[in-house]
């Protein structure tokens, strides 16, 4: 009521000034009037009792003020006037209005330049059909020495098993679906590396894809051994490499050495999950045979404390995020009480580009019978400051190493020794490497407290890649694995070592800049 | 003159309320009123009664309305609302107590040692 009343004053004020300036005259006249009245009674005539009436008042424009103060309509003058005032002095000097005027435009375009980027990559929804519904699955979990856990991607990411839990036992969701990144090399015309997504067979079905020809994922596509797998292309590799050429269906590519049918394409408006969209997407129990290096004859679905598969699901309506973490979370305990020691935590996250659970690690123990980051390395008698590192042995083929391809290793002080990795260790041949090799660096810098491992992708014609980087700190080490040497034909020791502690790099090349000006 | 109090500062208000709660006055006669119930013993400045009047309209414990007066001539006539009513209640009760609070103070007699 009361501040009501004084908001229909001050509204009063502000739109009725000349109303209330007027009524105050008026009254304060109506005042003097009545005591003239008095005066004129007491015998003094009209004129003389106006005048003594008016000296008794005392000055009406001091009044005035009061009463306006007092109406709290003063304070939009002063203010009027402090802004008048403001303009003035900027006007006076252009020189600083103009870098004051600068500093806030920049400041506000910096800002929302990057909330933009925030959004588009943390907060908004990924663009996809019920993108409110879909929610990612994180989860953290305690290594100890009776479960240590490897990582292929980030620590955050779920088992095969883990995933099968989840995705069976839950009533929240209308389905789980898995996928992983994966880099095939493509052999072909025009060989080449593609980035591609291995994902579940329900994957299409969950993000609620949309195709532009074929089919998507079918149960059957993810047998274990199914006989001859199959792909799916993304619509612009579809156009990038096929010319939109519909006839593309039923065709096959060799990707890492293996044949897969096309069975699909998407449509132009399904970007996937990642940042990237990728080339094309693979049947998850494809993983074995795509990436027979990294935990060698093992089956990747069997492998029960690996994390490298990230998680989205499609929540049922009703059901909150929170709710769908408690019963995801369940499950995981269920499973943690067949290992004793064993914690994991389920985090369910809106899903958006870039939202896992921040990854804090500080050591992250591979398990050493994953080890997925075996090398079979030999130094190599040539640094890495020669022009070209020659082929090492008869059995290796990986192409020469051209010294452009590591211009960051040009202080013959580093010492850099070369690992063969993957497609070229002695027990699987080397199939694949008519058009690219992938080996291993281990690159010791001068001061010997830096040590990083090298994941570099050859290519026959010259393009070359920096796969993957893992630095350590001097406090981290490098572990030789007793017992299992091998010997090459000529003789000389091959010595396979597991790398235990590293810091995955997402951006090799610009880390490499960085850690090499760091040294020079 | 000379025996008529200086009004304390804040009590200006109360003797506003009091004296409008016996009938809606025009500000001449508010003055009026209060030279009348306090038996001309108190001094108020004519027009620092408006501010006054203002502040309380703008409270809104006061109501105005413009009307004719006695004298013929138009005036702006004050009355109490509900709350203005309320408050002069309460603040009659504190006036009431600070007073006779001030009052016990001052007759205390010093004792003799």
């Amino acid at each position: 009521m009361k501040r009501l009343a004084s908001l229909r004053f001050l509204m009063a004020s502000v739109f009725q000034r000349s109303k209330i300036n007027a009524e105050m005259e008026e009254e304060l006249r109506s005042h003097i009037q009545h005591r003239a009245d008095d005066l004129e009674r007491s015998g003094l005539s009209r004129a003389e009792a106006e005048r003594h009436a008016r000296i008794e008042f005392g000055g009406q424009e001091r009044f005035k003020e009061e009463c306006r103060e007092a109406l709290g309509t003063h304070f939009l003058g002063t203010f009027l006037n402090d802004v008048r005032y403001g303009l003035r002095m900027l006007r006076r000097s252009p020189g600083f209005t103009a870098i004051a005027v600068l500093t806030f435009a920049i400041g506000i375009g910096v800002n929302t330049s990057i909330f933009s980027l925030i959004y588009a990559l943390a907060i908004r929804p990924l663009p996809l059909k019920d993108a409110s519904s879909l929610v990612s699955i994180y989860q953290e979990s305690r290594a100890t020495k009776q479960h240590p856990r490897g990582t292929e991607g980030a620590p955050s990411y779920v088992s095969y098993p883990e995933y099968a839990n989840y995705r069976d036992g839950n009533h929240a969701f209308f389905g789980l679906a898995a996928y992983a990144e994966i880099t095939l090399s493509f052999s072909g015309r025009d060989p080449e590396f593609l980035h591609g997504l291995l994902a579940s067979c329900n994957y299409f079905d969950v993000l609620g894809a949309k195709l532009a020809a074929g089919r998507g994922f079918g149960p059957s596509d993810c047998r274990p051994s199914a006989a001859g797998s199959v792909v799916v292309l993304s619509n612009g590799f579809w156009q990038r490499k096929f010319g939109g050429d519909p006839s593309v269906i039923g065709k096959r590519l060799t990707l890492n050495s293996q044949v897969f049918d096309v069975i699909g394409v998407t449509a132009p408006e399904f970007s996937g999950t990642e940042l990237q969209v990728p080339d094309l997407w693979l049947p998850i129990s494809m993983a074995s045979q795509l990436m027979p290096n990294t935990f060698g004859t093992r089956d990747w679905l069997a492998l029960p404390n690996v994390s490298w598969l990230q998680v989205v699901g499609l929540v049922k309506p009703g059901i909150s995020r929170r709710q769908a973490q408690a019963e995801v979370n369940i499950l995981a305990h269920q499973m943690d009480a067949n290992s004793p020691g064993a914690k994991t935590t389920v985090t369910v996250n809106a899903a958006a580009f870039l939202n896992s659970p921040v990854e804090t690690c500080p050591v992250c123990v591979a398990n050493p019978d994953s080890s997925q980051f075996v090398g079979h390395w030999r130094p190599l008698e040539t640094p890495i400051g020669n022009p070209l590192v020659h082929r090492a042995s008869p059995e290796s083929c990986h192409p020469p190493i051209s010294a452009s391809a590591t211009p960051w290793a040009s202080d013959p002080r580093d010492e850099v020794r070369a690992a063969e990795f993957g497609t070229c260790s002695p027990s699987l041949g080397c199939h694949s490497l008519r058009h690219s090799a992938e080996i291993g660096l281990f690159v010791f810098l001068r001061d010997k407290s830096t040590r990083a491992l090298l994941h570099v992708a050859f290519h026959k014609k010259g393009r070359s890649a920096i796969r993957k980087l893992y630095i350590w700190h001097p406090g981290l080490t490098v572990q030789r694995c007793p017992g299992t040497r091998r010997f090459w034909a000529d003789g000389r020791q091959l010595l396979p070592y597991r790398i235990t502690e590293g810091l995955p790099v997402t951006r090799p090349e610009s880390a490499l800049r960085g850690l090499h000006s760091r040294f020079r | 003159m000379a025996d008529q109090a200086q009004i304390l500062p804040g009590s200006l208000d109360l003797l506003i309320l009091r004296a409008v709660s016996l009938g809606p006055l025009h500000g001449y006669g508010i003055l009026l009123r209060i030279a009348q119930i306090s038996g001309n013993a108190l001094l108020i400045e004519q027009g620092a009664l408006y501010p006054g009047l203002f502040r309380l309209v703008r409270k809104g414990l006061l109501k105005a309305s413009w009307g004719t007066s006695e004298n013929n001539r138009r005036a702006k006539f004050y009355e109490l609302t509900a709350a203005g009513r309320k408050r002069l209640r309460e603040e009659t009760d504190n006036w009431n107590r600070l007073v006779s609070a001030i009052a016990s103070a001052l007759s205390v007699q010093p004792e003799e040692s």
